[in-house]
């Protein structure tokens, strides 16, 4: 098969500029991620050398039900948080690039929770979702809604996290917004003199137009809400009580992996459980960018 | 060719940042950046050997611990030198097992009693039978005799020493006086029971001010305390089989259970995210069990006195160790980390409250406390800490001590604190999940 | 009279434009300011927490005024240990992975998105996957792979790394230049420039908002990090900020009123950072006009 000189410029261009990556993927990453996958295999307690014990973690895993309770609880959170998400980062970002006065200042205190110190973020949910005396419950008493029992009871302890999510949502919203400074002004106008609707020339302009990072936004909101860790893993540090909330309403499936593997010592397990996450996951993002192909819109195709 | 150039001078710049960030450091006078300052030790007996130190504990406490250090490597100029490497928050454990996983744990270091057995059956930590015979009667601190033997269950493993405790703090009760004489109420004797315990509290209780008599959270104080004050155990003696279906434990149970039907404490939601022992200084609840350290001096308007446990059958009561140990796989000579160690254990011994060396808990009023008046443990206090630290007892370690909690949490604490089951149900539930989980 | 009758017209469809455009504006600022309002709640908590004593953060029913008021908290916070030592630390780290961070990933990002080569799609979803598994368990492999780097205990497992690109902004990247219309590349290349120069003239001015956003994760996923310092480095005076502030967690007794007021302190740049970098928030100059 005899290639023009011009297509192996291309291919030998192409990995000229991936090869950062590439580079760094084979000396820092590769190793890691292969061993991970051999301990999967092993009993490994991190004081001594692993020992081989074949698939007997993946069997395991099918008989234990904290296995498929994080898989629940982490399900649950995933399929309500990532369009909620989604969403309101998506309006906050609509909302941000408006063009008004004072607006660098509306940016930054709208993404003033993504930088808090995770240190500090524990006190202050704990302070905001208090039954008694949060001022989330006090905001919905004031509305004359129920005031739910948050974290204290298993039923809304997933839901207090989702709640938690829309508060994280600033680096979407900066993408989102970022993706919206492509979309030239030239094109809502016109829309405008055709007399389109506001909901019109959203759905029709902005959401084309930014569906490249839709696609961003909605893939890393896959892996990151099964993923989902450091919160509830600060939220949870309490004498006695466990970090999983009651009754493991909270056993978010990173959250159960890191105890097994650092706390219970059974990093072998962990690891097993970490892989069986990756092809769950993977799975999940392979659909997506298949599916991609129906509504996502790159102004530059070239695929 | 253009192309090289630009792709070359990419390189150069990070070259050039990678080389400012050795260089701006190194000009600051620290540590480089970008070299490592962990000496290996050398053994040569000319230059001072590094013994690496690992613990937990925040900036002040660290701080109390350098000056501690200090004194130490004033004497032992020359021969070698420690290096405290401090790890904050709370994730000392998982530094250090990953470090175990690596090789590069330090020389000497903390260790959470709970998993004193697990590192020692792994061969991580160093045996200490040479060392002590070698030391014991040089030192106090080196010989076990010297120790409560309720503070030495789980440093022994095989009949060998791997660890020493250096801190053995016992659970007491702390009341408030001015609460009591306002009930008219005598303050506790020091073999008080649990029905003294339960008329005061109830007298105590005032929710229309918010008082309360005590205070029971999910956690703490340990449901095991009570437990053991009727006699009761949670496993058997060689930990195969869990006790909690037992008459003297559902006692136990009954108890705490009791404390909520009374309503002799807040309720539980209303602990969430509440600094409970502040309760107890601000005069909300009258009487708190907390660790002989606490020190609860900066109470609002009353001074805190504190008393033993009540009794159930028996007395008894929680006790919190730590423990110090040496790494088996450690570089430095032997001599270097036995003089270590014992210095270590010995300046320790002279900060923390309560000292587990019989000795040393002997002159615990001689103890430097910073906070409490006249910067010393009120002498009222330490006729019940020394008392107490001769029954308090450790929770049994098991294998699997994070899910321990947690079926404690969901299986105890949290239905019979909400009064959604019997002692009698709970009990059972809890004595499956126990012996399930010691598999 | 055609003077006035068609000057009528215009006025009022001018008139009504502007009046919905006051509306428009009125709405705005009410979403803006409401929600700001909302979002600013828990730091007022956070800042008020900042001058309590101690013992009035976790009372109950919580109080909102401190009396007294602590401002003694700051100085206490932020001498009691080296904070200076620790800004610096951070600092050195953030810039190093922000340089590293724009430089590695817009490569690799325009190589994914412009350039036929095979095994392309294949990489790229590897590129992908290193992202899928939860990095609790890549942590002890990695360490001890860093271990035998000798790189413990220093910088460099917390720097070099973003050299070498990450998943995270590649895939954000490779977004962005897709949206790119070809033809401008196209056009650059008739004239005879070659990938290096469209690359660095044509498209990555194109993108800038996209590069901003990076820098600006970049930036605060390392000054936020407190995982990777707390594994890699021992010497205390390597500590970062976030280190720092861990520390006012003792082991019976934590200084919430110097953890909220240093939080307040260590935020502060992150946020000057970002007020900063909007200018470059802006739209790109060519895309108007280019796509109908």
């Amino acid at each position: 098969m005899k290639h023009s000189s011009l297509a192996v410029r291309e291919w030998l261009t192409g990995y000229l500029f991936i090869s950062p990556w590439l580079i760094g993927f084979i000396v820092f990453t590769l190793g890691p991620l292969a061993a991970s996958l051999y301990l999967s295999f092993t009993n490994y307690n991190l004081l001594q050398s692993p020992q081989f014990i074949g698939a007997q973690n993946y069997v395991q895993m099918v008989h234990d039900p904290n296995f498929w309770q994080a898989l629940s609880v982490t399900f649950y959170y995933a399929i309500f948080a990532i369009p909620l998400d989604l969403a309101v980062a998506l309006a906050l970002a609509i909302l941000l690039n408006q063009r008004v006065r004072y607006m660098p200042l509306f940016r930054t205190i709208f993404y003033l929770p993504a930088i808090l110190p995770p240190v500090a973020t524990s006190v202050l949910w704990n302070w905001i979702l208090n039954p008694d005396y949060g001022i989330l419950n006090a905001f919905l008493h004031a509305l004359g809604l129920p005031q739910p029992q948050w974290l204290v009871t298993p039923q809304w302890t997933v839901p207090a996290y989702i709640v938690m999510s829309v508060w994280g949502v600033g680096t979407w919203m900066v993408i989102f917004l970022a993706g919206l400074q492509d979309v030239p002004q030239s094109l809502y106008e016109a829309a405008a003199i055709d007399g389109a609707s506001i909901w019109g020339s959203f759905w029709n302009i902005t959401l084309p137009m930014i569906s490249p990072v839709l696609l961003f936004n909605l893939v890393q909101g896959v892996i990151g809400t099964f993923s989902y860790f450091t919160q509830a893993y600060i939220m949870g540090n309490g004498v006695g009580g466990s970090n999983a909330g009651v009754d493991n309403a909270g056993l978010f499936y990173a959250l159960y992996l890191y105890i097994q593997g650092f706390a219970e010592l059974h990093m072998g397990y962990a690891s097993a459980l970490a892989w069986v996450l990756f092809f769950i996951v993977l799975i999940l993002t392979l659909l997506i960018f298949k599916g991609s192909a129906l509504w996502v819109y790159y102004g530059g195709e070239r695929d | 060719m253009k192309r090289s150039v630009k792709i070359a001078s990419a390189i150069a710049g990070a070259a050039v940042l990678v080389a400012l960030g050795i260089a701006i450091p190194t000009a600051l006078n620290r540590p480089g950046a970008f070299a490592s300052s962990k000496n290996t030790g050398s053994a040569s007996t000319a230059a001072p050997v590094t013994i690496t130190l690992g613990t937990w504990g925040g900036a002040q406490e660290n701080q109390q611990l350098m000056q501690i250090i200090d004194k130490i490597n004033q004497k032992y100029k020359g021969k070698f030198v420690i290096e405290d490497y401090n790890v904050p928050g709370g994730n000392y454990d998982q530094k250090l097992n990953t470090e175990f996983a690596a090789g590069t744990a330090p020389d000497i270091f903390y260790v959470d009693d709970s998993l004193a057995q697990t590192y020692a059956s792994e061969g991580v930590l160093l045996d200490l039978t040479q060392y002590i015979n070698e030391f014991k009667s040089k030192a106090l601190v080196a010989n076990p005799a010297n120790y409560y033997p309720n503070t030495l269950v789980d440093v022994r493993y095989s009949g060998h020493y791997y660890a020493l405790p250096w801190i053995a703090q016992p659970v007491v009760m702390y009341y408030n006086p001015k609460l009591f004489q306002q009930a008219h109420l005598p303050i506790p004797s020091p073999n008080w029971t649990w029905q003294d315990f339960m008329r005061d509290a109830k007298k105590l209780t005032n929710p229309s001010k918010g008082i309360y008599g005590y205070l029971q959270s999910n956690g703490w104080p340990p449901v095991e305390m009570y437990i053991w004050s009727y006699g009761g155990d949670i496993y058997n003696a060689s930990k195969t089989k869990a006790l909690l279906n037992t008459p003297a434990d559902i006692k136990g149970l009954t108890l705490m259970a009791d404390m909520v039907k009374e309503g002799v404490v807040p309720p539980l939601a209303k602990l969430a995210n509440v600094d409970i022992e502040d309760l107890f200084r601000q005069g909300r609840v009258a009487m708190f069990a907390g660790g002989a350290a606490d020190g609860n001096y900066d109470t609002n308007g009353f001074t805190a006195k504190i008393q033993q446990m009540p009794m159930g059958t028996t007395h008894a009561t929680d006790l919190y160790i730590a423990d110090l140990a040496i790494n088996a796989h450690s570089k430095v000579p032997k001599e270097d980390l036995y003089l270590a160690y014992t210095a270590l254990l010995d300046g320790i011994d002279h900060w923390k409250i309560v000292p587990p060396v019989k000795q040393y808990a002997a002159n615990l009023q001689d103890i430097v406390v910073p906070g409490a008046p006249g910067n010393h443990t009120p002498s009222d206090r330490i006729q019940p800490i020394l008392e107490s630290l001769k029954y308090a007892k450790v929770i049994p370690v098991v294998k699997n001590m994070a899910n321990y909690w947690n079926i404690m949490s969901n299986d105890i604490y949290q239905p019979l604190l909400l009064g959604q089951m019997t002692p009698q149900q709970a009990a059972q539930k809890a004595e499956q999940d126990l012996n399930a989980n010691l598999k | 009279m055609t003077y006035t009758e068609a000057s009528a017209i215009p006025r009022d469809a001018s008139t009504r434009a502007r009046l919905t455009q006051r509306l428009h504006r009125f709405v705005t600022y009410l979403l803006l300011i409401g929600t700001s309002i909302c979002f600013l709640i828990p730091f007022a908590w956070l800042v008020i927490s900042s001058l309590k004593p101690n013992d009035q953060i976790f009372v109950f029913p919580p109080t909102w005024w401190p009396k007294p008021v602590e401002w003694s908290n700051y100085i206490q916070a932020l001498t009691s240990q080296p904070f200076g030592r620790y800004a610096l630390n951070s600092l050195l780290i953030a810039l190093v992975n922000v340089i590293g961070n724009l430089v590695s990933n817009s490569f690799v990002a325009y190589g994914f998105a412009r350039f036929r080569f095979p095994g392309r799609r294949l990489l790229f979803m590897l590129l992908l996957a290193t992202m899928m598994v939860p990095s609790q368990v890549l942590l002890v492999p990695q360490f001890i792979l860093f271990h035998d780097l000798g790189w413990i205990d220093t910088f460099l497992p917390l720097t070099v790394p973003s050299f070498f690109g990450s998943a995270f902004y590649v895939f954000l990247l490779r977004q962005f230049f897709m949206t790119i219309p070809i033809e401008l590349e196209e056009a650059a290349r008739i004239d005879g420039a070659g990938p290096l120069r469209i690359f660095f003239s044509v498209v990555l001015p194109l993108i800038r908002p996209a590069l901003t956003a990076v820098a600006i994760f970049s930036f605060q996923g390392a000054w936020n990090d407190f995982l990777t310092p707390l594994i890699y480095l021992s010497d205390p005076s390597k500590f970062t900020l976030q280190l720092g502030l861990a520390q006012f967690q003792g082991s019976f007794h934590t200084d919430w009123n110097l953890i909220m007021a240093a939080s307040v302190v260590v935020m502060l740049p992150m946020a000057i950072i970002f007020f900063v970098a909007q200018k470059y928030f802006v739209q790109g100059i060519t895309m108007t006009g280019t796509k109908g």
